[in-house]
């Protein structure tokens, strides 16, 4: 009996921290999103861009993008919530929007049209995946020292082939 | 007759407690001289201990089985480390990529551990040694996963992560997105200086569980074991399987020490983060008045204060005694070999003092008997 309730303990203790694990493996999948304000042609169609956009994200200004411009906003989770204070054109008014993005698990790095999203249409016309030059290329890294203690190790660091 | 005893008593004081006295005093001297503020100070002090101290708990319960200064907390750095190289090729960010870094470390602490336990075993009495031998050779084997299965064998996918070349890990990884989640979460600014609350509040619950621990059955024979193998084995303690148990925790603890000491700076250097933290860590335990034989929760905190205000206030003091920082750099590199030398150093004399103290004792006890 004691036995019994000892393995029960062991495997529930397990399955808890394997549960845990796979929450935050999804609730913190992290994301960086592109937000652009340009203009887009989709289905024959123009989607001109704004004259002005700004991009709060928990209250703080990420971003403020003009036309043709593009801003940045990092996202943990698969549910991003911004607020957009929009002029839509030179001198016009001010217009405050909350949007909440649903980002795709697999992408890194995603790119969000925001005239496209605002003008109500489909999410594979507003949303295209980010792929960073920087995958391809093939330059040595810059030797960076991280030791808090600043000074090399006894057991020194291979060379980056 | 009262002021002897007194003499006496301090002279005890100053002989049980040279190491932190002498820090005590090099810190004294150096800190007018390094010419930093107060705040400034004190907010690095600070932020080191919250780096720090989990990591240097992890060595209490080997002292307490009698196992030494654990060397081997290498091996649950590594765990940390292989850990947080999934993390950032899954891109998981903040706290759930703290988290479940704990958690995936765990599995390879415990079996690291255990293998260094076993080994241990076979090498009673002489467990510091072996510990920090198993740490190199567990170093090679590190290197040969990081370096050459990493994307060849096991998949790593995200180029943040990976060599250019397709397989193996970069140099340094960075772990931007999560650097220092735990520290900004709750953390209380007063007077300019960040108080990370929630790591503090993690390091206490570990302190709670060290106190809890030693009075559960399992850390009673711990002590057991530390205090004499052959009379616990005698008592029916399975001595083997307890020092196994205490090695694999501070494994476990050193695992996670190392994924909150590294979410503090930000990156992980894949090839050396982990290759000094023991003898740091360890040198730290040591200034603050602990022992091969005996360390308290106490010594830990005292320790990290003495021995990284060291760290931070030799460079400038060393640069305004000579015209030169790099002699600030060598003292503090010099200082930390040499107090776990001077430690090893006054543990060996300390043991054959109190043997030839207890000889006398005896020879005395059976002279008087022949009298009699």
């Amino acid at each position: 009996m004691n036995k019994t309730r000892k393995l029960l303990f062991r495997v529930g203790a397990v399955l808890l921290l394997v549960l845990i694990a796979g929450l935050m493996f999804i609730v913190g999948r992290g994301h960086t999103v592109y937000l652009d304000n340009k203009t887009l042609e989709y289905e024959g169609q123009t989607y001109s861009a704004l004259y002005k956009i700004e991009i709060l994200k928990n209250g703080e200004k990420v971003a403020k993008l003009n036309k043709r411009e593009r801003g940045m906003a990092t996202n943990i989770g698969q549910t991003c919530k911004l607020t957009l204070v929009i002029t839509k054109e030179k001198k016009g008014a001010e217009e405050t929007q909350e949007i909440e993005l649903k980002l795709p698990y697999s992408m890194d790095g995603i790119i969000i049209n925001l005239p496209g999203y605002l003008s109500g249409l489909p999410e594979d016309a507003y949303l295209t995946e980010f792929v960073s030059t920087a995958e391809t290329e093939t330059a040595p890294e810059e030797e960076i020292n991280t030791d808090e203690f600043g000074f090399s190790s006894d057991m020194d660091a291979p060379p980056e082939g | 007759m009262k002021n002897k005893s007194f003499g006496t008593k301090l002279l005890t004081f100053v002989r049980d407690n040279t190491v932190p006295i002498m820090f005590v005093l090099i810190c004294v001297f150096c800190i007018p001289l390094s010419g930093f503020s107060f705040s400034y100070l004190l907010n690095e002090i600070i932020t080191r201990m919250g780096r720090n101290i989990f990591l240097i708990l992890a060595l209490l319960i080997p002292i307490m089985s009698g196992m030494g200064l654990n060397f081997g907390m290498t091996l649950g750095a590594m765990a940390g480390e292989i850990a947080l190289i999934f993390v950032s090729d899954w891109q998981i960010w903040g706290i759930p990529g703290v988290v479940l870094a704990m958690i995936l470390s765990i599995p390879i602490s415990v079996l690291l551990g255990a293998f260094c336990g076993k080994i241990l075993n076979m090498a009673k009495g002489r467990e510091m040694i072996t510990s920090y031998i198993i740490s190199f050779f567990m170093n090679g084997i590190y290197q040969l996963i990081v370096l050459y299965m990493m994307g060849a064998i096991i998949p790593i996918k995200h180029f943040s992560v990976k060599l250019p070349r397709g397989y193996g890990i970069r140099n340094t990884v960075s772990l931007l997105n999560m650097r220092q989640c735990l520290d900004n979460l709750l953390a209380v600014r007063v007077g300019g200086v960040k108080i990370p609350v929630l790591t503090f509040l993690i390091i206490g619950v570990l302190c709670l569980f060290i106190v809890w621990f030693r009075k559960t059955k399992l850390g009673q024979d711990m002590r057991a074991v530390g205090q004499d193998m052959n009379v616990a084995r005698d008592a029916g303690i399975n001595v083997e399987r307890t020092r196994i148990i205490s090695i694999i925790i501070s494994t476990v603890l050193a695992g996670f020490g190392m994924v909150i000491y590294l979410q503090n700076m930000g990156n992980i250097a894949t090839y050396s983060s982990h290759s000094q933290i023991g003898m740091f860590c360890i040198a730290a335990l040591l200034v603050g008045g602990a022992s091969v034989d005996k360390a308290s929760i106490g010594n830990v905190f005292l320790g990290v204060i003495l021995f990284h205000t060291m760290f931070i206030v030799a460079p400038k003091a060393g640069a305004q005694i000579t015209g030169d920082s790099m002699i600030g750099e060598y003292f503090r590199v010099f200082v930390s070999y040499g107090v776990i030398t001077l430690s090893l150093i006054m543990y060996e004399t300390k043991k054959r003092r109190q043997k030839s103290q207890m000889g006398l004792q005896l020879q005395q006890e059976q002279m008087e008997e022949a009298a009699k």
